[in-house]
């Protein structure tokens, strides 16, 4: 979209790089880099080999401070290194390289570098590269096999796979892994071969990123996406060259239907922005009391997203902060049934920024919605099956940890809320999120629209499912529905009722289950403290892992595993307190969990709610931070705060790496459990 | 660091009137004008002295959506105090007050203190919210009042500092059961083992009293 500023882009950057080794004699090493290209990691890799580096490094670039002085500066993630690009390359931009003898030697005390090898404590397992296997009777989920792959290697082009891609997706996503996996059996059997005992270094760079070149061999000559799976594989090990991401997001986003050529596509993304355009007029000229309100909130919102960024670090009226705005509110006002909510924006900014066009970057938020949205539904179904499942996943990978968690009352894990709410798109440094989130895109199976993506949501409009995150205040809801013309028949459904009065839904279930009676009579309750799930979450928790473990069958609406992931909301919203509860005592709850492996866990499409990758970053996050958690023995505020201060902060390769080894295992129990329960009648769950 | 008491807070209220960079102010001592938007509950600690006693804060600040309620629910549970605020230049927020006393003293203890606070005072070219109307609606409900400024520092401490008075008074005066950690009140480590009631008592709570905290 016009208007958009992008900071001064230059084709060529001159390096001169110092490293400095103990006592040893510095080395010096000159060279230029593409700016556009180059990453921080592809910065570290040039590096280490440049300067044959064995151990550990870090890098830092000189700056100046306001006062004109020169100050070193450290290098961590892509965030920094474009800062050092943009403000501190002229004429050129000097680096220091510190290679560190020993893992905990000395720091340079000029320095101000993080200690962020300090957190380096995961457990030394022996991970080894995972690999899609991108077999072909699996194409809707495909499965991760591990593979000895020592080295980075450029992915291979494979010209085979004629395949039946073309088939149109019927229920793309969500079919079980059971149906699909069964009939491969035998053939997956094979094609794991599981090699545990190579040790990768933690922080290897990954397989570089998806080129332009590479890109198109997964094009036919009219250029249709001939091999979806397979691209998601190879950016799932790799990610996407910054320069690719616009084109390649689109894709992995699933903005287009599947088939088509690059005119049409071009056409269609034409079509699109134009449909938006429209919409954007039309919906942002409405000055009903609701269209105020979502616009006073987004704006508020907007001001407080990414602002750090340069993209967004920019005047409150600029186009950029406009832009963000418009997508945010046009979305709300043409979805009423989830309307606007807090970390959208932190969804629809990484976008706009990739996009640079606030139509096409709209275009992608409503695909990227139509998977995420149900995070943002009032019931918080989608959040209490997270947390229930990555509960369930810390049991199987870390009972001691866990164990811990339990003993400081915080085996909740609410401190994740935010990961899981923004898939973890806050926890990285901004450049670093975005290789993540591609990554984290790329582990899902390919779900194009059956036909053009919708962006307006005509049936809840039509019902007039507004909910809008009104006032608090239940009587002034009343009133302003009173006023607005259509709002009579919003009291005809009942689960657009239950949408709009969380408030009473808790109050009603405040009042028969008081608080203080359950403070003193159920000492297991008290003895949790505060930090008790609402009584929805915890008996919505209990129950479904009773289903999970027991295998049993039960008329709920979640077992089965339907209807809570198709993209429509409402029809599939539960309305909340009518789930049976069996008001387990959290130690029952506890105990059925300890002996959870990972083949016992939910199928991949359940898991997660249907990112089960999302799940197992979390988790390395959490692993990665065992030691020090224990070890310093902190309570739930410790670790809540102590999570808090690495926003932003995590480190994408050692988190991508390690999260990629737990999937594949987990994937791999999975495909077993289903060998074994092959031929043995309909699946479990 | 040890300390004699651990009080829990909660800092409530809509969207945008400050709740962040007060606890960032309290905590830090800085003002952060651009804030990263609150998802679910951040958490903040600080010590501070009261009659010559430690008293640890530990401070959840919670997001101000509504699309949050359902997880910030559940931290009122086990807060001694909560600083209930809105945005003197915002009528709005003003307004609502009434639906977040509810909704707090329904999910709270009885005894949780609640300071109203009235904050960014130092936008007084901007006020639409009188202090006179602030006072009160905080007379009316039993709240103590203040308003403060994150920005400026105005009135931050004193806010989170009268609130831990209160609440130490009440303790003084036997209303908090200090032994029920669902009070949102811990005893330090040192004092456990003066305090048999505590070693005794208290079950599952009890045992976690003492482990591991600081």
């Amino acid at each position: 979209m016009e208007g958009i500023v992008f900071p001064e882009e230059r084709e060529v950057i001159r390096i001169k790089v110092k490293k400095c080794e103990g006592l040893m004699q510095p080395e010096y090493r000159k060279f230029a880099v593409d700016p556009q290209i180059t990453s921080y990691e592809v910065l570290r890799h040039t590096l280490r080999r440049a300067f044959h580096l064995q151990s550990d490094f870090t890098i830092s670039y000189l700056s100046h401070d306001s006062e004109g002085q020169e100050v070193w500066l450290s290098l961590l993630s892509d965030w920094d290194l474009d800062a050092a690009f943009i403000s501190s390359s002229h004429p050129y931009l000097r680096l220091r390289v510190d290679a560190r003898p020993f893992e905990d030697g000395p720091m340079p005390n000029n320095m101000k570098v993080k200690l962020k090898r300090r957190f380096s404590l995961m457990p030394k397992s022996k991970p080894s590269i995972v690999e899609f296997t991108g077999h072909k009777a699996l194409d809707d989920w495909d499965i991760i096999s591990s593979k000895d792959t020592p080295e980075p290697v450029p992915h291979p082009v494979v010209p085979n796979v004629p395949n039946n891609r073309q088939k149109p997706p019927t229920q793309p996503f969500r079919r079980s892994l059971f149906s699909s996996v069964q009939t491969t059996l035998t053939k997956m059997t094979q094609v794991l071969s599981f090699n545990d005992t190579k040790e990768e270094e933690d922080e290897k760079p990954m397989k570089p990123a998806l080129s332009d070149t590479e890109f198109h061999s997964f094009l036919d000559e009219s250029g249709r996406l001939i091999r979806p799976e397979d691209l998601r594989l190879r950016i799932y090990h790799g990610g996407v060259d910054p320069a690719l991401r616009k084109v390649v997001w689109r894709h992995l986003l699933n903005v287009y239907p599947a088939g088509m050529g690059g005119k049409e596509r071009m056409d269609y993304m034409k079509r699109k922005a134009n449909e938006y355009l429209k919409l954007k007029a039309k919906f942002l000229a409405q000055d009903t009391e609701e269209a105020q309100f979502v616009k006073n909130m987004v704006k508020k919102d907007v001001l407080r997203t990414d602002r750090t960024l340069d993209f967004f670090a920019v005047p409150d009226e600029h186009p950029n902060i406009t832009a963000l705005s418009n997508i945010l509110t046009t979305f709300a006002l043409t979805h009423p049934d989830v309307s606007y909510c807090q970390g959208m924006s932190d969804f629809a900014s990484p976008l706009l920024v990739t996009m640079r066009d606030e139509a096409q970057a709209y275009v992608c938020f409503c695909a990227l919605m139509n998977r995420i949205k149900p995070n943002f539904m009032l019931d918080g179904e989608a959040m209490t099956h997270k947390f229930q499942h990555l509960t369930e996943l810390m049991h199987c990978v870390a009972p001691e940890f866990t164990e811990y968690l339990y003993k400081q009352q915080a085996e909740d894990l609410f401190f994740c809320y935010r990961w899981m709410l923004l898939e973890l798109k806050r926890e990285f440094a901004y450049y670093d999120a975005l290789r993540m989130l591609e990554v984290m895109w790329s582990s899902l199976p390919p779900s194009p629209p059956q036909k053009d993506l919708e962006l307006i949501d005509n049936v809840a409009l039509m019902a007039n499912l507004s909910i809008a995150r009104y006032p608090y205040n239940e009587a002034d809801r009343r009133q302003k529905g009173r006023r607005s013309s259509s709002s009579s028949n919003q009291s005809n459904s009942p689960k657009s009722r239950e949408h709009r009065m969380p408030n009473r839904r808790g109050r009603r279930r405040a009042s028969s289950n008081s608080d203080k009676e359950d403070g003193n009579h159920n000492s297991m309750v008290d003895g949790r403290g505060s930090r008790m799930p609402s009584k929805d979450m915890e008996s919505k928790s209990t129950n479904r892992t009773t289903q999970q473990i027991t295998h049993g069958s039960s008329s709920s609406a979640h077992s089965n595993g339907k209807s809570s992931l198709v993209p429509n909301g409402p029809k599939a919203a539960i309305p909340n307190g009518e789930l049976p509860s069996p008001a387990r005592s959290p130690m029952v709850f506890k105990k059925q969990l300890n002996g959870l492996s990972m083949s016992s866990l939910p199928p991949p499409d359940k898991f997660g709610y249907g990112n089960p990758f999302m799940l197992f970053l979390c988790l390395t996050i959490l692993l990665q931070h065992q030691d020090i958690i224990m070890r310093e023995q902190m309570d739930y505020n410790d670790i809540a705060m102590h999570f808090d201060k690495h926003v932003r902060k995590h480190n994408v390769n050692k988190v991508l790496n390690k999260a990629r080894t737990l999937f594949a295992e987990y994937l791999k129990a999975q495909l077993q459990k289903s060998a074994s329960s092959n031929g043995s009648g309909p699946n479990q769950c | 660091m040890s300390y004699a008491y651990l009080f829990k807070y909660i800092i409530i209220g809509d969207t945008g009137v400050g709740k962040s960079c007060l606890l960032l102010q309290f905590t830090d001592k800085r003002f952060q004008p651009v804030h990263d938007l609150t998802i679910g509950v951040e958490f903040g600690a600080r010590m501070i002295t009261i009659d010559g006693k430690q008293i640890k804060l530990q401070i959840w600040d919670t997001a101000g959506q509504e699309s949050f309620r359902s997880i910030t629910r559940s931290y009122y549970r086990g807060a001694a105090g909560a600083l209930l605020v809105y945005d003197i230049t915002r009528r709005d927020t003003f307004n609502h007050l009434t639906t977040w006393l509810e909704d707090a003293r329904q999910h709270s203890n009885s005894n949780m203190v609640i300071m109203l606070i009235g904050n960014k005072s130092d936008l007084e070219s901007r006020r639409e919210v009188k202090k006179e109307e602030g006072e009160a609606f905080a007379r009316e409900h039993g709240l103590i009042f203040m308003e403060t400024s994150a920005k400026t520092a105005a009135n931050v401490e004193e806010a989170f500092i009268n609130t831990a008075k209160e609440i130490y008074e009440k303790i003084q005066e036997g209303v908090f059961d200090i032994n029920n950690e669902a009070n949102g009140i811990k005893i330090g480590p040192q004092h456990s083992p003066s305090n048999p009631a505590l070693g005794g008592g208290g079950g599952a709570g009890g045992s976690q009293a003492g482990g591991g905290c600081c």
